[in-house]
């Protein structure tokens, strides 16, 4: 309701190398649709600092087939953790760091860690740290701290 | 000539018989088209199965049905027509209507055997976008499937999937900055999903009501906002980003309020919402706003049970969470403090060491405090990093962008140091304040009661339209905001038995957040209106006045509540009767707001204005005003206030009100 103060950022600019979001072959639409469209380096672009972040005027219901995507692709896990991580850089490498906090646990939740392996999970993240976040493709980061891990491999998605 | 007459007769009766075996198939292709008007006012006439869907639907008095005016968004006009407030045309089949709910309901019945889409940025059929529509209709008439087919509509169960609802909770961050005006806050829905735990809860999806803004120019901003200028829409994004932007940004401590809804209601407000995403409504800052639009969208799931009847003509965001919470529609609720919140929290369990020790590394960076550092044991170098990381990104908030980039770089040192320490942070928790937004006291308050001065006695009247005052009872405001519209007093003077308006107050603002080592912000006042002449013999209610201030202000002792001030004053008012008819002073203000029980205020404060233009108008007052909380609705004011005016005798002026809030 209130003007907003438009921030440019508070804080993504964590990752100054600037993940770049690798586009992948059958890249969800919709959501983010247009931060994966021929995008490198995310982080200036998350920095413009709109209200609604990477989503911009975007909404969930009003994505379609029109830019030739499959919407059903956006219920996809795997796309949702890459929006989710691309979307919370910065605060989910502060839960990483803390070893807790709700951004580490969500994204447990999208990479479908099992409730027993969910504190190793955390720790070996927390223990790789500064690879992930000095990376250019901070999911790839995460993805090869967790295959190194015999318990954790599993859950590289 | 008979025999033409004859002939021509024979044949125009056979014309009606003709078009008959005609009809269905215009119909069809009227339906195909997008004709629905026409394809209802000709199936009258013929066996189409859209004939007896509406003779059901007639039968049924389904136009004048609360879930329909619902879905519709009809509202009752002066002369008992009707409008929608939905302003897009996407939203009504009828070429009507947007006024008729009669002419819509057939149309839209009409408009489910058409396979037309609506457009090409939304190729969807009637049935696959008005699902709610469909979902309805159907359960009331029982569509025959093979008469009209079922649409297979896969965006909508994507949708509906990827919402995953199990419940709808009522989201209401507060206040921000140095902002009394944000107190009036936003309200949005958060969709909770299966399963959802109070970690994962940020995955589920959320959804806003706002206008769409296209304007940069502050003016035009203010005028198409109260006059209906911008378009409002729906959006359906992760809450994620929402608590983004509230909780880290903007840093508002955040309310949730979990709905009490069946999950049949919960479904059908989730079908609900896919349809309004696609079209618009005119958006009002004060009637049609975000918080009053929210309800419009939870009542279809009440089937009629209205709660946009209950708002006033203005709607402020807390107003329509009471609405909800007077109808028993809180299940549960639940504070979450803003990242600001937290870190405050933690901050003022440091000693001074740690405390200049966490500025320190703010304000160089670690390397030169590596030492210092570890002369902590583990445990508590992680909490001092993870203050420190803290204290850096709020800090950085307010920087310019240069500035920023060396504090992200800081932030990120920061964070490798303390991941290297490999020990789990404990969860911050700072406690819920012990009363919510929703218990305070209403926003309107009126007041009466009695006042004496030396030769006078007077009945006075007092009505406020919004929002909360400084002395009101706190519980559920933030204590030191104080803001209020439209504050009407009027008095009647029982010795001269005259009636005056005496003042009327457009608005009020005042804001006294304390300094502390962590927050050094600036105390600001700020008031408009009108006001009668001192001089009560005389009756001249239109002298507009202007005051305004800076200062400081600090928390008192340990305890909440308590407060002592200081502000550099300002002024310009309008006068009567005298050389200049106005004045322009400047002093200052000391005042003491304190709180010796949780329901009595005390206020003390001095007052000393120096004419600097115009008309001779030195003032010297001391102000002791008291609240009395009664009950959440009720209180006792007391006030006591010496003047002297230029020099002459002292005089004071005392009253006794009570204040009902409503």
């Amino acid at each position: 309701m209130i003007k907003k103060i438009v921030m440019a950022t508070a804080a993504i600019i964590i990752l100054a190398p600037g993940a770049s979001f690798a586009k992948g072959e059958g890249t969800g639409c919709g959501l983010g649709q247009q931060v994966f469209e021929g995008q490198k380096g995310l982080m200036p672009h998350i920095s413009a600092g709109t209200t609604n972040g990477l989503f911009g005027n975007q909404s969930f219901g009003l994505s379609f087939g029109t830019l030739g995507c499959d919407a059903s692709k956006v219920v996809d896990n795997k796309y949702q953790r890459d929006v989710f991580v691309a979307s919370n850089a910065d605060t989910l490498s502060r839960d990483i760091a803390r070893g807790e906090g709700a951004h580490v646990e969500a994204l447990a939740s999208l990479q479908g860690v099992e409730e027993a392996d969910k504190s190793i999970f955390i720790s070996a993240l927390q223990a790789g740290f500064a690879e992930i976040v000095s990376a250019e493709d901070m999911v790839a980061a995460i993805n090869s701290t967790l295959a190194k891990n015999a318990t954790l491999s599993k859950y590289v998605v | 000539m008979n025999r033409y007459i004859f002939f021509t007769l024979l044949l125009l009766t056979h014309f009606p018989l003709a078009s008959a075996i005609d009809n269905n198939n215009t119909i069809d292709n009227l339906l195909a088209s997008g004709e629905y008007d026409q394809a209802v006012k000709y199936s009258a006439q013929t066996d189409h199965y859209l004939a007896v869907l509406l003779q059901k639907s007639r039968e049924l008095n389904l136009a004048d049905d609360p879930t329909w005016q619902t879905l519709l968004h009809y509202k009752k006009g002066i002369f008992n027509g009707y409008e929608s407030q939905i302003d897009g045309s996407i939203y009504f089949h009828s070429k009507n209507g947007k006024y008729n709910p009669q002419a819509e309901l057939e149309a839209t019945l009409a408009s489910f055997f058409s396979l037309k889409e609506y457009s090409k940025r939304i190729p969807l059929s009637s049935q696959c976008l008005y699902v709610a529509r469909y979902y309805w209709l159907n359960k009331k008439i029982d569509f025959d499937k093979q008469k009209l087919p079922e649409h297979s509509c896969s965006h909508f169960k994507t949708y509906e999937k990827s919402l995953n609802a199990e419940s709808i909770s009522v989201i209401f961050p507060t206040a921000f900055g140095n902002s009394p005006a944000s107190m009036f806050g936003h309200t949005l829905l958060r969709i909770n999903k299966e399963g959802q735990t109070e970690q994962t809860k940020m995955l589920a999806f959320s959804i806003n009501y706002a206008a769409t803004v296209d304007t940069d120019n502050n003016f035009l901003y203010f005028v198409k906002g109260f006059t209906g200028g911008f378009r409002g829409h729906f959006s359906v994004i992760p809450y994620y980003s929402k608590l983004r932007e509230y909780s880290e940004m903007e840093n508002r401590d955040i309310w949730e309020y979990k709905l009490n809804l069946s999950k049949e209601m919960v479904d059908f407000i989730i079908m609900h919402s896919y349809e309004l995403e696609k079209t618009y409504l005119d958006y009002y800052y004060f009637s049609e706003n975000c918080s009053y639009h929210l309800l419009s969208l939870i009542e279809v799931g009440l089937h009629g049970n209205s709660f946009t009847q209950e708002a006033k003509s203005w709607v402020i965001p807390l107003d329509t969470i009471k609405i909800l919470d007077n109808k028993a529609m809180i299940d549960s609720y639940r504070y979450e403090p803003s990242q600001r919140t937290k870190l405050q929290h933690l901050i003022k369990d440091l000693n001074s060491k740690e405390k200049k020790l966490v500025f320190n590394i703010f304000k160089n960076g670690l390397t030169q405090n590596y030492v210092e550092l570890d002369t902590f044991d583990i445990n508590k170098k992680a909490l001092l990093l993870d203050i420190a990381y803290e204290y850096v990104r709020y800090r950085k908030i307010e920087k310019a962008s240069e500035v920023r980039v060396e504090l992200s770089n800081r932030e990120r040192e920061i964070l490798i140091a303390r991941s290297k320490l490999r020990v789990k942070s404990l969860p911050v928790v700072v406690p819920q304040p012990k009363a919510s937004p929703h218990k305070g006291h209403d926003t309107m308050r009126l007041i009466a009661g009695f006042g004496t001065t030396a030769d006078n006695e007077y009945s006075t009247l007092q009505w406020r339209g919004a929002y909360h005052n400084l002395l009101d009872p706190s519980a559920g405001y933030i204590d030191y905001y104080h803001i209020e519209f439209f504050n009407l007093t009027a008095n009647y003077y029982h010795t001269q038995e005259t009636f005056r308006f005496e003042r009327l107050e457009a608005i009020s603002v005042m804001s006294l957040p304390p300094r502390t080592d962590f927050s050094k912000e600036f105390s600001w006042h700020f008031s408009t209106g009108i006001q009668n002449t001192d001089n009560i013999n005389k009756d001249y209610f239109a002298l507009p006045y202007l005051k305004g201030g800076t200062g400081l202000s600090y928390q008192l002792g340990n305890s909440h509540g308590n407060y002592l001030y200081m502000f550099a004053d300002g002024g310009i008012e309008s006068l009567v009767d005298l050389q200049e008819n106005y004045s322009i002073y400047g002093g200052y203000r000391i005042g003491m707001l304190t709180k010796p029980l949780s329901n009595w205020k005390v206020h003390l404060f001095k007052t000393s204005h120096r004419t600097l233009s115009g008309d001779k108008r030195d003032k010297e007052s001391l102000t002791i005003e008291q609240n009395i909380a009664i009950s959440r609705n009720l209180s006792l004011k007391l006030s006591w206030e010496e003047t002297i005016l230029n020099q002459t005798a002292p005089t004071q002026n005392a009253s006794i009100t009570l204040a009902y809030y409503h």
